[in-house]
């Protein structure tokens, strides 16, 4: 059996759910949209079945979120106005509640929800890659189609962002 | 702060020894920490992947039917030949293929058929059965895989396998025809099992399996009517430990790799089919294996 073709119907489900909560959390990162993501996680998927024969499983996971990150930004460019999606992570993060959280706890993670909001989107998405979904820089430049400087660069910036909101909300 | 551009090395584990000490070192340091830590903890939507696939396989399918309305043959010669040779295809396919019907599950699936002279038959994960269209005259039909048969009483009813041939009247029994293993149980009336030049009739409460050196050996187990995959167990009774392994990724659908302990014990016992985790443990943890879930693939060791 050929483990990396990708036109085999169970080859290609496996590789769909091993990556398809990858490839939304990256887009739901940016669109904050929980039905848009999955229409455009979706739609990525649907390129990557039509086009199996094109790639084989080592590529297609890159494919998957460049083809990803290019349907975003289509349907961003089409949407005549551009929502201000900037101060609305609402949908973004998942309450959870452990037993250890004190209280001090959630007040610094209140915090820190608001100072990500004050990042740019693209100070942000580096900044969740990293922590949230754990992706080294390297394969975050790669996902974003830019270079690793950039991704250190934007990580940086995010830091002090949210280091300096942190003590301003103090 | 001086080495802003520094800070980023250290969430990707490139600071050195002494980059790090001096970071640490700094005022600045606790509240970074802070940042990282509680970063990591938050938590972000996801989706359910059987649900997820299970819409987009509707949304290909959507697609293909919208983009079936739209195309049309034009009447080219080329289409002409094709067309021409499809009605051959299907003409042979027909006049070849319509004499057997096959009956089949997939991996991690259960399915109960009626056969055309109304008995029934239960197939286990990744089994199939296959019989002629003339089945009512002959009542015969080849099983690869495992299956349990409640025969209409009547004439003689065979089931055929690669490894051997059972014969009933009017009974249930369970056949299980896998690569390592050959295994039949009357749970009700008589069959007759041939397997090489070894035969033996079974009543029941009775059961036959083929060991190593293909002879039949006899089973008693009074205790049961009915096989126990069909409420969701899988067990074993001295099968080789290779078999075990493969009725879990059959029931499952995943991958074992078991190239660093020794398959060719063995193994009495089972595995509930509601919970990957704890079938594994019930194989694993009596032969002391242990064992590591990577991916799609659980991988065993000693």
């Amino acid at each position: 059996m050929d483990f990396t073709n990708l036109c085999d119907e169970k080859q290609f489900d496996i590789f769909y759910k091993q990556q398809v909560n990858n490839a939304f959390r990256f887009i739901l990162i940016k669109s904050k949209d929980n039905d848009e993501a999955l229409d455009i996680v979706q739609e990525a998927f649907i390129k990557i079945w039509e086009n199996c024969n094109k790639f084989n499983l080592a590529k297609a996971k890159s494919y998957l979120f460049s083809i990803a990150n290019n349907l975003f930004l289509n349907v961003k460019k089409h949407e005549k106005v551009v929502r201000n999606y900037e101060n609305n992570s609402t949908n973004l993060y998942i309450e959870t509640e452990t037993p250890e959280d004190t209280l001090r706890g959630k007040e610094f993670k209140h915090k820190l929800e608001k100072a990500l909001d004050e990042l740019t989107n693209a100070q942000r998405e580096v900044f969740l890659l990293n922590r949230v979904e754990g992706k080294k820089y390297r394969e975050i430049a790669e996902m974003l189609g830019i270079s690793v400087k950039a991704v250190e660069k934007r990580m940086s910036q995010a830091l002090v962002v949210l280091r300096t909101k942190i003590e301003e909300f103090k | 702060m001086k080495d802003i551009k520094n800070i980023s090395k250290w969430l990707n584990n490139e600071m050195t020894e002494e980059e790090f000490l001096a970071f640490k070192a700094t005022d600045d340091y606790k509240l970074y920490k802070d940042i990282a830590e509680e970063g990591s903890k938050i938590k972000l939507a996801s989706v359910n992947e059987e649900a997820a696939l299970k819409d987009f396989k509707a949304r290909i399918q959507s697609k293909t039917k919208k983009k079936s309305k739209v195309i049309s043959l034009k009447r080219s010669v080329f289409f002409k030949i094709a067309a021409s040779f499809a009605v051959l295809v299907a003409i042979s396919y027909f006049i070849f293929n319509t004499n057997q019907i096959t009956l089949k599950t997939d991996f991690a699936e259960n399915k109960s058929f009626t056969l055309p002279d109304e008995s029934k038959v239960i197939l286990n994960a990744v089994s199939a059965i296959t019989y002629k269209k003339s089945f009512i005259k002959d009542r015969a039909l080849k099983l690869n895989g495992e299956a349990y048969f409640s025969v209409k009483k009547g004439s003689s009813f065979t089931v055929n396998t690669s490894q051997g041939s059972v014969q009933v009247l009017g009974t249930k029994f369970n056949v299980k025809n896998r690569e390592k293993a050959f295994n039949v149980f009357c749970y009700e009336g008589r069959v007759e099992v041939k397997s090489g030049s070894d035969k033996i009739v079974l009543t029941k409460g009775e059961g036959v399996k083929l060991i190593a050196n293909n002879t039949l050996i006899k089973i008693d187990n009074n205790n049961i009517n009915e096989p126990l995959w069909l409420q969701n167990e899988s067990y074993f009774n001295e099968e080789i430990y290779s078999e075990v392994l493969a009725e879990l990724e059959r029931q499952f659908n995943v991958k074992i790799n078991s190239n660093a302990i020794n398959t060719n014990v063995l193994f009495t016992g089972g595995f509930r089919k509601n919970d990957l985790d704890s079938a594994i443990k019930s194989i694993t943890l009596p032969l002391n294996i242990n064992y590591q879930i990577k991916d799609n693939e659980i991988i065993l060791s000693k």
